[in-house]
């Protein structure tokens, strides 16, 4: 039983391990873009003390985020308080809510797609004898629309340029 | 190789978060991890932006643990 216990605790550990090695990773890769653009260096101690430094603040984040969904009495944590979390910061706040409102648009966007999708899909399928096919057809397509949805996203995705301006912005309030 | 896109990964942001939950239960929207992944990068764009500045006030060419530590205090009211 406390055998179970402590390979329970030492799972628990390398998970964590784990996932600061990838903090690290993804930190390491930011402050590359961030060096390459300001032409400086950073320190192997800096990148591993801002990926200490993200993974803690993320203890933070999650609470807040549990506290402020139970407040609304909901279970699921959504944009609304994800916004809330960003409060102390004005600019911060505006780049959030902008952002948030891309992704709605976006979202809208893409259902619309894949709705006449599947409506053009429908009438090419009710040409005869394929009829049989069509339900297997239209249910083949949805991983497909659904990767494409996700690609689009990566594109959509900030580039370094609009990030450093921001990170700009914020600085100078 | 998606990850070198720069900024977080929604599957990290979301074992990030639902480790520290203190109710199981609690769940996370796409659209709510899409977010606070941007607001993780930010956070530590913002930490390298302001350490860079720190260094340039100072003159180096390196940026050190030393420089980072002078902004943080800000940086953690900020955020």
């Amino acid at each position: 039983m406390e055998e179970d216990e402590g390979t329970e605790e030492q799972e628990r550990f390398s998970h964590r391990q784990r996932l600061k090695a990838a903090v690290h990773y993804t930190v390491g890769c930011l402050c590359e873009d961030v060096a390459s653009d300001k032409e400086v260096q950073f320190s192997k101690q800096t990148i591993a003390a801002i990926s200490e430094l993200t993974f803690r603040q993320c203890e933070h984040f999650a609470k807040d985020l549990e506290m402020f969904a139970r407040h609304a009495k909901r279970s699921t944590i959504n944009t609304e308080d994800v916004k809330l979390l960003a409060r102390r910061s004005n600019s911060l706040l505006k780049y959030i809510t902008e952002k948030n409102e891309e992704l709605t648009q976006f979202n809208i966007e893409q259902r619309a797609k894949k709705k006449k999708k599947l409506e053009d899909d429908k009438t090419k399928s009710l040409a005869p004898a394929e009829a049989a096919a069509s339900g297997r057809d239209s249910l083949a397509l949805s991983p497909g629309a659904e990767a494409a949805f996700g690609e689009g996203r990566q594109e959509q995705a900030d580039s370094p340029e609009r990030r450093m301006k921001l990170s700009a912005f914020i600085l100078s309030f | 190789m998606e990850a070198t896109g720069g900024g977080f990964r929604k599957e990290l942001v979301s074992k990030l978060l639902q480790m520290h939950f203190t109710d199981s239960k609690t769940k996370v929207s796409g659209d709510a991890l899409r977010l606070m992944a941007e607001l993780l990068t930010i956070f530590v764009v913002e930490a390298a932006i302001r350490s860079v500045r720190q260094a340039q006030a100072e003159d180096l060419a390196l940026v050190d643990v030393d420089q980072l530590e002078k902004v943080l205090p800000q940086l953690l009211l900020d955020f």
